[in-house]
């Protein structure tokens, strides 16, 4: 666990770095998943992996190029390994894409491409090496700014005043990224920016620009008093982990905390409210939610528990709280509520009166507040638990989709860009618009349960099928499957055969 | 609007249930990150690929299969700090489906240790087990039949069975499914 701690510290010091601030392939900021990138046929021998900061949406192409070529991690999902996090410190988004994009000749996608556009890019970078140049490999990683042994202040020191050398190449790719940021730089956080050294002065609390879910940042110990933030959605929080989650959440009226931070903090604060909404969605303003010294991780027991997870929707909220207010303040409660619950009484259904008010309140954020449509049709195709789940334990269930809608919710808002919503759920979402019948994006029950259930109830009279794939032959099919246990087969292994029965 | 709609909804699934007899089993499909989960919840569903992206939380769906057999299919992340949340969704599952990345040789071991907790699952005990070797098409992936011993498959109680697959183009789904309609139908 502590090694963990320390991998994500070495993660985070070299999140902070400008350079990895925007996906490697797309505008998007604040990537936080990343690729590590086999060298390829063709690289110097002895060539390390390299690693890139990629978001969301690009991380999804990045996995169907298949391990070989990249393997995806999440910073904030995955544990990870010491040599995944060396990866990374060998690579950075600079160095990566002075390797894989020294003939770019085309624009890269925007952050809003769809994902086959994305996809094609990807591929044409990573798997055909369209525009790659070995000669990158020898540049040293992260542009040479982290050692590697990564401590926070140190590093933030180095985030983006000690640069040495930067090939024209580099420059080039800067000042290209620089301006897709503006380009799509709706976020007022943006603007303080430029202000990084100040950053740097400031002793340990260090990277300013480290949203992200949850993982080490905490801001200092929250003296008590929640903060005054009308909507605040801690109530609940607090619980479970430890407190930091509500210090996060709050800080749009600057915490305590925050206040303690850089001076240079609060001016980034004000700004949100004017953001658009969508954007808000994107960018849930996490820099400036979090004042997070990285140094301090002292009460981060939770931080790779569960709680850790669902800490995080509530500082999501916090950020929309501020434009939605009062719906928002709903979720937050039940953001907060839930790991409460898990912890506590992990097998009690969430009491009916709380749940169904929230479930509501869901549902409204989902069509008002997000502005996002599928989001709102998840919310409602809900079919009711019981139908779903055959002769369910209806309350555990009600509490596991409680969860699960929580996760989902937050990932939505955090993760989502904001016109490419389509991730997770809403995918669901958009599928009957091609002519298939998709039932049940997503559960959470209730609501609108009745007349849903009526549209689920119907949709399961239609014939989904399996589409062209079906078929009732009884050809071993494509390779041979074999099985265990089952009373019917007999012998499973002399049924191997080799794959070459691939229809 | 509520009432009329609910009665509806209840006549529909008597009706439903006159009709066809459709059974409906609740399938949960779980594995490492990355395996393919997603992807194939979709194939199956539309027949064709989305373009997916790490699915932090889930998708359902409900999948009819040769007009008999409606399996509603609970596609779970796979990413490592989402695997602690899998065990909510235990209950009542009759089957399994478990995804690999046949390519990712590197986390066999992984896999094999998950596949492993999950079927130490008391409410799973009973559950079906559908193991897809998916990506089956990539460079260096490991054979459906080199898997098995890989995962300790032979040392499972619960009934098994392995399918090699792609599911970004559908290839071994429709065996993986046919096995898993026929051994449903024969439990209880």
């Amino acid at each position: 666990m502590s090694d963990q701690k320390a991998m994500k510290k070495r993660l985070k010091a070299l999140m902070a770095l400008s350079e990895n601030q925007v996906c490697a392939d797309c505008p998007e900021k604040k990537p936080t998943w990343a690729s590590i990138i086999a060298p390829p046929p063709g690289s110097p021998p002895g060539t390390e992996k390299t690693g890139a900061f990629v978001c969301l949406e690009c991380s999804g192409s990045h996995r169907r190029l298949g391990v070989h070529i990249t393997f995806v991690r999440s910073v904030n999902l995955d544990s990870w390994k010491d040599w995944e996090v060396r990866a990374m410190e060998n690579g950075g988004n600079t160095k990566v894409n002075v390797i894989f994009e020294a003939n770019l000749d085309r624009e890269k996608p925007s952050n809003h491409a769809t994902g086959p556009t994305r996809e094609r890019y990807i591929r044409d970078k990573y798997e055909r090496r369209k525009y790659f140049n070995p000669a990158g490999f020898s540049m040293p990683g992260n542009s040479g700014s982290t050692g590697g042994n990564g401590q926070a202040p140190r590093s933030a020191g180095a985030t983006s005043l000690s640069r040495p050398g930067a090939p024209s190449e580099i420059a080039r790719q800067r000042v290209a990224q620089r301006q897709a940021r503006m380009k799509t730089a709706q976020s007022q956080a943006e603007v303080p920016r430029p202000s990084k050294p100040q950053v740097a002065q400031a002793p340990a609390s260090a990277p300013v620009v480290m949203d992200l879910l949850d993982f080490g940042t905490s801001p200092a110990p929250p003296p008590a008093g929640p903060p005054s933030v009308g909507f605040t959605s801690d109530p609940f929080a607090p619980q479970p982990t430890g407190t930091q989650p509500i210090t996060n959440m709050t800080n749009p009226t600057p915490a305590p905390a925050a206040v303690a931070a850089p001076p240079s903090q609060p001016p980034t604060l004000a700004p949100p409210p004017q953001q658009g909404q969508e954007q808000r969605a994107k960018q849930p303003g996490s820099e400036f939610l979090t004042p997070a010294p990285a140094a301090a991780q002292p009460q981060m027991a939770s931080n790779d528990s569960i709680m850790a997870l669902f800490n995080t929707p509530v500082q999501t909220n916090a950020g929309f709280g501020m434009q939605s207010g009062m719906m928002n303040n709903n979720m937050g409660m039940m953001a907060g509520m839930i790991p409460q619950q898990q912890q506590q009484q992990p097998q009690h259904g969430i009491p009916g009166g709380m749940m169904n008010p929230g479930t509501q309140q869901q549902h409204l954020n989902g069509g008002g507040m997000v502005g996002n449509v599928s989001q709102m049709m998840n919310g409602g195709q809900m079919t009711n638990p019981q139908m779903m789940m055959t002769n369910g334990n209806m309350q555990q269930q009600q509490q596991m989709m409680m969860m699960m809608m929580m996760q989902q919710q937050q990932m939505q808002k955090q993760m989502q860009t904001p016109n490419n919503g389509m991730n997770q759920m809403n995918m669901s979402n958009a599928f009957p618009q091609q002519g298939n019948q998709t039932m049940m994006g997503g559960m959470i029950n209730v609501v609108g349960n009745n007349d849903m259930n009526a549209m689920g109830q119907s949709m399961q009279q239609m014939n989904l099928g399996v589409g062209r794939n079906q078929h009732n032959s009884d050809d071993g099919g494509f390779g041979v499957p074999m099985g265990g246990n089952a009373p019917k087969k007999d012998d499973p292994f002399s049924s191997l055969g080799g794959m070459n029965a691939f229809r | 609007m509520g009432a009329a709609a609910s009665t509806y909804s209840l006549f529909s699934s008597v009706f439903d249930r006159l009709l066809g007899g459709n059974k409906e089993y609740r399938i949960l499909m779980l594995g490492l990150d990355a395996a393919g989960k997603t992807t194939l919840l979709y194939r199956l569903k539309l027949g064709e690929v989305e373009h997916t992206v790490p699915t932090i939380g889930f998708n359902v769906e409900q999948v009819q299969y040769n007009n008999k057999i409606s399996f509603v299919v609970w596609d779970v992340g796979g990413q490592d700090r989402l695997r602690m949340l899998w065990r909510h969704y235990y209950e009542n599952v009759q089957a399994l489906i478990f995804v690999v990345d046949s390519a990712d040789i590197d986390r066999l071991d992984v896999a094999k240790s998950e596949l492993q907790k999950l079927v130490a699952a008391e409410e799973l005990k009973d559950a079906i087990i559908l193991i897809f070797a998916n990506k089956q098409d990539l460079p260096g992936c490991v054979k459906a039949s080199e898997m098995a011993p890989k995962l300790n498959l032979p040392a499972m109680k619960n009934q098994w069975f392995i399918q090699p697959c792609v599911a970004t183009d559908g290839q071994g789904l429709c065996e993986g499914l046919d096995w898993l309609s026929d051994a449903l139908s024969k439990t209880k």
